[in-house]
């Protein structure tokens, strides 16, 4: 440990060498004044990993001394040591201020002096061992980050979380779970609004923690309802709640807000605060069969990606904008739109029970019945 | 620090320790005859601010190693000298002198039976 001692009384460096020099801190550069110190700092070849600086010297006094040296970038952690006499207490705070480390008083006491540069010592090897392990892990990371980077339309692997499947483990779920476990299941489908900016900013790690939270924000709502999900692409997740999942969406609320991470690392982004991320339900589906899960996926992703669309929140802003005719108008045609699909679905279920309770054989006698009743089912 | 190396520690720090403590009472004498001088610039008027701030720090410096070499009291005296100044110096500028002269002329009487005696007091030492 190289270490610069600076104390305007001879005496004192004479005893500061005799103690140091008897516990072996053989590099010690000692000087009587804080501008001779500055020059030394500037000139010395190897850096001084620690200071013991006097208060009151003549001239400039130790604790502006200590705050140019903490100016310094490359002693911005140097661990520096105040020596004092008892009658200068009150200027303890304001060395500490000015960033000193720690304060020896004098009377000096040769074992507290070397116990406290141990201390300094000890300190200083932790500092630079985090400061290699931070520079390390920073490689690591942009490494990974270069093997990770991923297209938004790609669907990113999120990793292991209880309820997250990978997209086509989903689809096996969805598909073969059998008609009586989904029996009047939803679909439904959320995405990040923004979400294009957000992987253009953030750093594809980041992108993807955001996405697992994003994940787990969503699951953590619905976990009781025993909600299975999956990461598709652009920032579109969907997912089923396997009994009356309309209730629990419409309780949930259209929206969920995610916080953000601050950016980290070597190339760190200027991030939003929050993120939202937008819900929209399919229809029910009573006994579903492979083609209409399709279909309720699909009809679930078209409806999120209209509620998020610019236009799709340009219309909704103009419609906030029109105070409340334009509401009761927007009401009135949510309403139609329900009764609409209420009735698609229930002319659906109809079809459906026809075609399984009546099977082929009835198929076939109904066919014949209408060729021989030909008015019945014009 | 193990047991082996602190008994090195000490013994290495004894030698030197005396070597710089003996050193210390060479610069004693010419610490006296300069508060001496100063002690009698007090009275002037002219100089008198300038002949308080040397007096005080150089009380200040005594205060600071005394007790280090095994001089408790010597520290002690110059410790009083240097708060007295600095208490002269927040109350009233222009303040009586007559404390501090009787303080700084205790000190002196203490550092001269010091280097009279040529005692060292092992006992008081820090180091």
């Amino acid at each position: 440990m190289k270490i610069l001692a600076v104390d305007d009384d001879r005496i004192i460096l004479q005893l500061l060498e005799g103690i140091l020099a008897s516990a072996h801190y053989d590099e010690v550069v000692y000087c009587e004044s804080a501008e001779r110190a500055l020059d030394l700092i500037a000139t010395e070849e190897k850096s001084f990993s620690c200071f013991l600086l006097d208060i009151m010297m003549p001239g400039m006094d130790g604790i502006e001394l200590c705050q140019r040296i903490r100016d310094l970038p490359k002693h911005a952690e140097t661990p520096i040591l105040m020596l004092t006499s008892m009658s200068e207490k009150s200027y303890i705070d304001r060395a500490f201020s000015a960033g000193a480390s720690d304060y020896l008083t004098k009377p000096l006491d040769a074992t507290e002096i070397i116990v406290r540069l141990g201390v300094a010592e000890q300190l200083m090897k932790e500092r630079r061992s985090v400061a290699e392990s931070a520079g390390v892990i920073d490689s690591l990371i942009e490494v990974l980050d270069r093997t990770t980077q991923h297209d938004l339309e790609e669907a990113i692997d999120l990793g292991k979380m209880d309820r997250l499947l990978r997209y086509p483990a989903f689809e096996s779920y969805v598909f073969q779970s059998g008609r009586g476990a989904l029996f009047l299941s939803t679909v439904f489908a959320a995405k990040v609004r923004n979400i294009e900016k957000l992987h253009r900013i953030m750093p594809p790690l980041e992108f993807k923690n955001f996405l697992r939270t994003a994940a787990s924000a969503i699951i953590g709502r619905l976990e009781s309802h025993d909600v299975y999900l999956s990461y598709r692409g652009e920032g579109e997740f969907v997912g089923v709640i396997p009994r009356k999942g309309q209730l629990v969406l419409k309780a949930l609320g259209g929206e969920i807000s995610i916080a953000i991470d601050e950016s980290e690392g070597n190339h760190t982004a200027k991030l939003p605060a929050t993120a939202s991320l937008a819900l929209a339900p399919s229809s029910p589906i009573r006994l579903p069969t492979r083609g209409e899960l399709s279909r309720a996926i699909w009809h679930a992703i078209e409806n999120v990606r209209r509620i998020t669309s610019p236009s799709a929140q340009q219309v909704s802003r103009r419609w906030s904008a029109g105070g409340f005719p334009a509401a009761v108008a927007r009401l009135r045609q949510e309403n139609d739109d329900v009764k609409e699909d209420l009735r698609e679905e229930f002319a659906q279920m109809l079809r459906e029970q026809l075609n399984s309770e009546i099977g082929e054989h009835h198929k076939r006698s109904q066919i014949s019945r209408r060729r021989s009743l030909p008015g019945i089912f014009k | 620090m193990s047991q082996e190396n602190s008994r090195q520690f000490s013994a290495a720090l004894s030698e030197e320790f005396e070597a710089v403590r003996l050193r210390y009472l060479d610069t004693m004498e010419t610490t006296i005859i300069e508060l001496d001088a100063l002690l009698g610039a007090i009275g002037r008027p002219d100089v008198q601010e300038r002949a308080l701030e040397g007096i005080r720090f150089r009380a200040h410096k005594i205060s600071g190693t005394a007790e280090t070499f095994g001089y408790p009291r010597m520290g002690q005296l110059a410790h009083q000298v240097e708060t007295a100044v600095d208490q002269r110096a927040r109350l009233s500028a222009s303040g009586p002198t007559k404390q501090i002269e009787a303080l700084v002329e205790t000190l002196l009487v203490e550092m001269e039976q010091t280097l009279d005696a040529r005692v060292y007091a092992p006992q008081a030492a820090r180091v």
